[in-house]
């Protein structure tokens, strides 16, 4: 399958979450081997992109938390909204 | 309980920094969008868009035998080429620039990911919007109706911007923002308003600036509606390169067709002419590489507006940028005393109340960040 942009993986991957709420590093790990490499694609890059996405209301941040190098961070989830927009994935995305 | 407290208060302190920056870049794109427009200026008293030569401008035997009527014509037809030669070299140079820029950071491979899917396209409508119709509206717009009564009417895209973001992406202001964006619109309308002179097509200007100013309300709104699934800077190398894609493929040759059926080849240059007169005088004027310069201005003022209006929201964004208008009076107050000419005889006194108004607008418009936290409704 075709890479998505990176911000379409972020949303695929919350989505393919159900419910469930993952950290930076989880969302981080769960794409670091289709898109490693890339000089894009870091920790400290990925918390802009969800911070970002997260002020347009695609996504939530809840249960704030320090992780192991003592940074502040939300745990991070798809909103009803950011589901809305889950139909501009492509088709083998969208479940 | 108190570990959650300050967790929660450093968040709260990255989102808030986060913000500011959204703030600072606005600020900044609307002084590079200044710079860039002054420096577009520039470009146009150097050759070939202030010579004769009848291949880069207006044949001289038909200035010198063609009647009055005509020769005005030829000069409204030369100056649209103009218009439309700078708007693609612009945009051109600029997604070079752009494509540098994303190239060192790693993105390049986004371009190409981004235009399979349905906001990457989204966001090259936003670039027809903005680029072949919000730009040429523009340049056009001032060729006809004067800088005098189109620039207002271009000046007020933020606030349809504003109304259509609050209808359509359901986005926040409170009164204080809309206040902020009027003063802004107020302020680029001071500094337009002075002696109306005389205007060679005025119906057709005003209806072409009317159409830039719907260009760049819609472009921001789309952009933005687009990027929230897409990477800014990426979005804004995609909207730079296909504007000059449909503005070197079709709307520059579509002005070469309307002249041939005219009959006006051989008579006055087309716009295609003046991009290659351009490129062909690389040596001997400077206008390429002012052109060079305000594609640089511009594909970063771009970049910084882009980042804006996904972290402030579409009317705060807008807003910043049309503090273009009081960047230009500076940086052309600049230009004219390191020509070592008099400022007053250039920049009038409107022009400096006018920037005043534009800078309480924009003041009001950035006052608190923390609004920015949640931008729309529907969050």
């Amino acid at each position: 399958m075709a890479k998505l942009p990176l911000r379409f993986s972020i949303l695929y991957v919350l989505n393919k979450a159900g419910g469930a709420h993952l950290t930076t590093k989880e969302i981080y790990d769960h794409l670091a081997k289709e898109y490693a490499g890339e000089g894009q694609f870091g920790l400290e890059q990925m918390e802009l992109h969800l911070m970002a996405i997260k002020a347009t209301g695609l996504i939530e941040g809840i249960d704030p938390y320090l992780d192991e190098d003592g940074e502040a961070r939300y745990k991070y989830g798809i909103t009803t909204y950011g589901r809305s927009r889950v139909k501009y994935l492509p088709k083998a995305y969208q479940n | 309980m108190a570990d959650n407290k300050n967790v929660l208060q450093v968040l709260d302190a990255k989102q808030l920094r986060l913000a500011k920056i959204g703030i600072l870049t606005g600020i900044v794109s609307g002084m590079l969008w200044g710079a860039s427009g002054t420096t577009l200026w520039e470009a146009i008293n150097y050759a070939p868009f202030n010579t004769l030569d009848p291949s880069a401008g207006i044949d001289a035997a038909i200035l010198n035998d063609a009647d009055s009527a005509h020769l005005e014509y030829l000069v409204i037809i030369f100056g649209m080429g103009t218009g439309l030669a700078l708007a693609f070299m612009h945009d051109f140079f600029a997604a070079l620039w752009c494509l540098g820029f994303n190239g060192a950071r790693g993105k390049i491979r986004e371009y190409g990911r981004a235009l399979s899917t349905t906001p990457g396209k989204i966001v090259c409508l936003g670039a027809v919007l903005g680029g072949p119709i919000g730009m040429s509206g523009y340049l056009l717009g001032v060729t006809f109706a004067g800088p005098v009564y189109s620039l207002p009417i271009t000046a007020s895209y933020p606030a349809l911007a504003a109304v259509l973001s609050f209808f359509i992406l359901k986005e926040r202001n409170p009164i204080r923002v809309w206040i902020g964006v009027a003063a802004c619109i107020l302020g680029a309308f001071i500094i337009a308003w002075g002696d109306p002179g005389v205007a060679p097509n005025f119906m057709l200007g005003i209806g072409l600036s009317t159409l830039a100013c719907v260009g760049w309300a819609c472009e921001g709104l789309f952009a933005t509606y687009g990027m929230d699934m897409l990477d800014p800077d990426v979005a804004l190398g995609i909207r730079e390169g296909f504007s000059a894609l449909i503005l070197g493929v079709i709307v520059l040759p579509c002005l070469g067709l309307y002249m041939a059926s005219k009959g006006l080849i051989g008579e006055v240059a087309t716009g295609w002419d003046q991009v290659a007169a351009t490129f062909s005088l690389l040596g001997s004027s400077p206008a390429v590489w002012l052109c060079i310069l305000a594609g640089f201005f511009g594909g970063f003022s771009y970049i910084a507006w882009y980042r804006t209006l996904y972290t402030c929201g579409v009317a705060r964004g807008m807003a910043f940028n049309v503090t273009y208008a009081f960047w230009a009076v500076v940086f052309g107050a600049l230009v004219t005393f390191m020509k070592g000419d008099n400022v007053s005889d250039y920049i009038t006194p409107n022009a400096w109340i006018g920037a005043l108004c534009i800078c309480i607008g924009a003041i009001l418009v950035s006052i608190n960040p923390r609004e920015l936290f949640k931008l729309r409704d529907a969050c």
